[in-house]
């Protein structure tokens, strides 16, 4: 009888959670038979083998809810918001029960107000909870038999799964590790001792199933990860309900595997993401419409396995982050600056919503929005070893993307080399690996301490050997920048990143601690142990401040003019150039569509900005193309570069002598770096035409001719060099040159005296007379204009009249 | 009933360390050191799948480091949940030493004093008993 009881109790709180999802889905649709019978099987279910066992409680709740349903069945009734409630409740009050029942505790009787609730909706009402249970007094409370009585004493209740304790199966992993380095020990020593094919045959087996082992435990740990989302609709649904929203939760990839520990960690993080959706995210039905979107909303829940690593995806179809609005709450709290935030990344100003204290809500309601939380749920995924990533839609939704470690005793970690030892660190703390020798990375000396200079960021650089404490003190060869659980950013010089581990991390001794430089130690399959470094720990022992901001050198440029100081940039050729700041406007990343070879130069037209890109000798590779902005005051050119390195401080300029685009040589950490001529490129653009004719630019006269060759194809040339072109004879006074076919040249041959203004272009090649010129000569025709338009500009004329 | 000991060498002194706190006793293998750490940490070796962290004994006693061979051998014990190794010259026996032969700690030298829990003698001989659990709590000595 105890047996059938257990059974019944273990099968109860089974199905309970298999059917919470198909009490949702009815909700939604009342009229979906298929769930509705689901509920109805539980229900009558229970009702059959309450009856059996003799457990008259649950008997008369299962058989009023199976009443109703199967009025609703009959469709005598319709399923409306207020009935599911009821039936909801009483199916918790179920579970309830059934769990005192296993525990032997108590759940208060006021099971006949639930069951009224539902004769009433029954009746046609239309009935509150609040009202009914408003009623209920004290006396009718405490008065009811406390616990589901059953005659005999029952026996402690038994889980009829198999429990172990982690312990166990923590002792059991390190037993499969221990059988692994004593493989790869006697696979050496096999190695050299060249074994019979026989034995050789036999130890491959044998490694094989140390191998398969080794997996097989590791799932051990496991769990479907449905047990986590399992909870979630309900939720969902409760609180949407509070909020007066419709929304649909799918769930995909319920039978991804994730650790059993890591549930635990990863179900408040999860939760308040989820919440988060709702309120925030999710807009209230009118505004839904009005944006086109349907009224009831979705959010997406879905796990899946992408090698080492669950991606659990929370993607909403509501309004997304609105970056202008937190940025501007970002300002407004002081988190970061006006001028820095002109700079930041699209990806940084969003990852603003993980600062504390910082919320896009404009109301504070029971749910969220205190401005507590996205910190919060970023960190405690980063202790898990994971990360966090947001992809904004605005308007159509927000993404938010988990990446989870498969198990918690496995944390992929980079092995580092300083001082000739090898360490360890948390992959999840590392942002980024910088050879020193790309150029990407200088280290300065400022006021004692180092500091980094990364593509226009400066953070605080340590050594790691000096933290260590190595005697010989090697140069950094490769710098990490490294971002703690919390904290600032940082870079990490070391001497090289060998490889990418899995590491088994374990805790160290207190005596290895007590140095706050370690979070624990491993033992690779090398068999050769390793230290786990700590990069909070480091940042401490080094004195990163917290307080250290990182600056960004752009938006440091608050100084009154940057004239003594200039950028540093890699040209497309890989060469190291600088510009100074004063005619720098601006640096921008165009798309590579953007940029297009026209009219002999490669021409940039973005966002209403239009003009000469130089120093690209090819379209643009990839997708996007990096532009510094140069004003001369009219006209804007643009310089293509591979990258922006740094601002440097301009001082002891070598001048340089051979022209071309270079204003002189500067010393920079030992390199020469040429300093561009603002001037030089000005020109350079210049002579490639000025995109727009400019309306005081001097007027040519062209005399008309028969074949059209003055208009067709000298007047484009013109125009191109910056002068305006009239062909009308009334423009012809006004003119600062004139240009005429010498074949139009009185027929004697004689040519008429100069005026000083007048240009006879030649059909053969040649010279002919001082104010004439070959047609083709281009270089000669536009010097001889040029002359002519010096000597009679409009002022001139004016002052000779 | 008479307690078990093990013999042992360490720091040039004959010492009696109570097997109940001894798992093993082995050789040393390949040792990686871990920088910041105290001096009496002699680094981290593999035993099996567990590292155990080696205790340089002669520095909490006299300051002095000493050499690490291979062979050299090493007492294993748990302590707080961490495996540690002591580093000894020599492992001689495990003898039983009846409780009235050891006497009070008194007059040993001050490096030994933090250690020292009794003073044992067999066969007019001087033992120091000696707490392997005191090695890994003894205050780090100032490097003279």
């Amino acid at each position: 009888m105890d047996e059938l009881l257990e059974e019944f109790i273990a099968e109860t709180r089974d199905t309970l959670k298999a059917i919470e999802g198909a009490l949702i889905d009815w909700e939604r649709d009342p009229s979906d038979r298929g769930t509705l019978d689901g509920i109805f099987r539980f229900v009558h279910t229970v009702k059959g083998s309450c009856g059996f066992l003799d457990l008259p409680r649950l008997t008369r709740l299962s058989h009023a809810a199976e009443d109703i349903l199967s009025a609703v069945r009959d469709g005598e009734i319709t399923a409306t918001t207020d009935l599911v409630s009821c039936v909801l409740t009483i199916i918790d009050r179920i579970s309830d029960v059934t769990e005192a029942l296993e525990n032997g505790t108590s759940v208060v009787d006021d099971d006949h107000l639930l069951i009224d609730q539902l004769a009433t909706l029954r009746a046609g009402k239309q009935v509150l909870p609040e009202v009914i249970l408003a009623d209920v007094t004290l006396a009718e409370v405490t008065q009811q038999p406390a616990r589901e009585r059953r005659d005999a004493a029952r026996p402690v209740s038994r889980n009829r799964s198999v429990r172990l304790s982690l312990d166990l199966l923590d002792e059991l992993m390190s037993g499969v590790s221990d059988m692994v380095l004593a493989r790869n020990e006697m696979a050496r020593r096999l190695r050299d001792s060249e074994p019979s094919v026989e034995l050789d045959q036999l130890f491959s087996r044998l490694s094989g199933s140390i191998a398969e082992m080794r997996d097989r435990i590791g799932l051990v740990r496991l769990q479907p990860i449905e047990r986590l989302f399992v909870s979630f609709p309900r939720m969902v649904r409760d609180v949407a309900q509070d909020l007066g929203k419709d929304i649909t939760l799918e769930i995909m990839g319920g039978d991804v595997e994730i650790d059993r520990e890591m549930v635990e960690l990863v179900r408040d993080p999860l939760t308040h993401i989820l919440r988060n959706a709702i309120d925030h995210g999710i807009e209230n039905a009118v505004t839904r419409v009005a944006s086109g979107k349907p009224a009831s909303a979705t959010i997406r829940l879905s796990a899946q396995q992408a090698g080492n690593q669950i991606v659990i995806e929370v993607s909403d179809d509501g309004c997304g982050i609105d970056v202008g609005k937190l940025v501007g709450r970002a300002i407004a709290r002081g988190i970061i600056g006006a001028d820095e935030a002109a700079q930041m990344s699209p990806r940084d100003k969003l990852e603003l919503i993980f600062e504390p204290g910082l919320s896009t809500a404009d109301v504070v309601t029971d749910v969220s929005g205190r401005g507590v939380g996205m910190d919060i749920v970023r960190h405690r995924i980063e202790e898990t070893g994971g990360t966090i990533e947001l992809r904004n839609a605005p308007g159509r939704g927000l993404t938010v993307l988990l990446r989870l470690p498969l198990t918690l005793s496995i944390m992929p970690g980079l092995s580092i080399q300083s001082g000739g030892m090898l360490f360890a660190i948390p992959r999840s703390a590392v942002v980024e690996i910088l050879s020193m020798r790309g150029g990407q990375v200088r280290i300065d000396t400022a006021g004692g301490a180092e500091i980094a200079a990364i593509r226009g960021t400066r953070m605080a650089f340590v050594s790691l050997g000096r933290v260590l404490g190595h005697a010989a003190e090697e140069e950094p060869q490769t710098v990490i920048v490294v971002r703690p659980a919390a904290g600032r950013r940082y870079a990490l010089g070391v001497a090289a990143v060998i490889d990418h581990e899995e590491l088994v991390v374990k805790p160290a001794p207190p005596l290895l601690m007590a140095s706050g430089l370690y979070a624990g130690l491993s033992l690779p399959d090398s068999g050769r142990p390793i230290m786990l470094l700590d990069a909070a720990g480091i940042a401490n022992i080094a004195g990163v401040s917290d307080q250290f901001e990182e600056v960004r050198v752009v938006s440091a440029e608050g100084q009154p003019s940057g004239e003594g100081r200039a950028l540093l940039f890699q040209c497309l050729t890989g060469v190291r150039k600088a510009i100074r700041l004063s005619v720098l406007d601006r640096m921008q990343e165009v798309p590579a569509s953007a940029i297009q070879h026209l009219g002999g130069a490669w021409r940039m037209s973005c966002d209403g900005h239009h003009g000469v890109v130089l120093c690209l000798t090819a379209a643009p590779a990839g997708e996007s193309a990096k532009l510094l902005r140069l004003i001369d005051g009219t006209q804007t050119i643009y310089i293509a570069v591979e990258d922006m390195l740094d601002i440097i401080d301009l001082h002891d300029i070598v001048h340089a002598v051979g022209g071309g685009a270079c204003e002189g040589v500067i010393d920079h950490d030992g390199e020469q770096i040429e300093l561009i001529d603002a001037h030089g490129f000005f020109a350079q653009a210049a002579a490639l035409g000025p995109a727009l004719a400019v309306r005081d630019a001097p007027l040519c006269y062209l005399e008309k001719d028969d074949g059209g060759w003055m208009a067709n194809v000298l007047r484009p040339l013109l125009e191109a060099a910056g002068y305006r072109v009239t062909q009308d004879p009334a423009d012809r006074a006004a003119a600062a040159a004139e240009l005429i076919a010498s074949g139009s040249i009185t027929t004697d041959g004689q040519i008429p005296a100069a005026t000083g203004r007048v240009l006879y272009l030649h059909e053969a090649p040649g010279r002919h007379g001082d104010d004439t010129v070959y047609r083709y000569d281009r270089a000669g025709l536009l010097a001889a204009l040029e002359w002519r338009v010096a000597q009679n500009s409009p002022s001139a004329n004016k002052d000779a009249a | 009933m008479n307690d078990l000991y093990l013999l042992a060498r360490i720091a040039g002194s004959d010492v009696a360390i109570d097997t109940r706190q001894v798992e093993s006793v082995v050789s040393a293998g390949e040792t990686i050191s871990v920088p910041a750490a105290p001096r009496q940490i002699a680094g981290l070796f593999a035993l099996r799948s567990r590292v155990v962290t080696l205790i340089d004994c002669s520095w909490t006693v006299s300051g002095t480091t000493a050499p690490i061979e291979a062979g050299t051998n090493v007492v294993i014990s748990s302590i707080g949940g961490h495996v540690y190794g002591f580093l000894a010259e020599r492992v001689e026996d495990v003898v039983a030493i009846a409780p009235d032969r050891i006497g009070p700690p008194g007059g040993v030298a001050p490096g030994w004093a933090d250690v020292v829990c009794g003073i044992a003698t067999l066969d007019d001989r001087a033992l120091l008993v000696i707490s392997l659990e005191k090695f890994v709590h003894a205050p780090e000595r100032i490097a003279a």
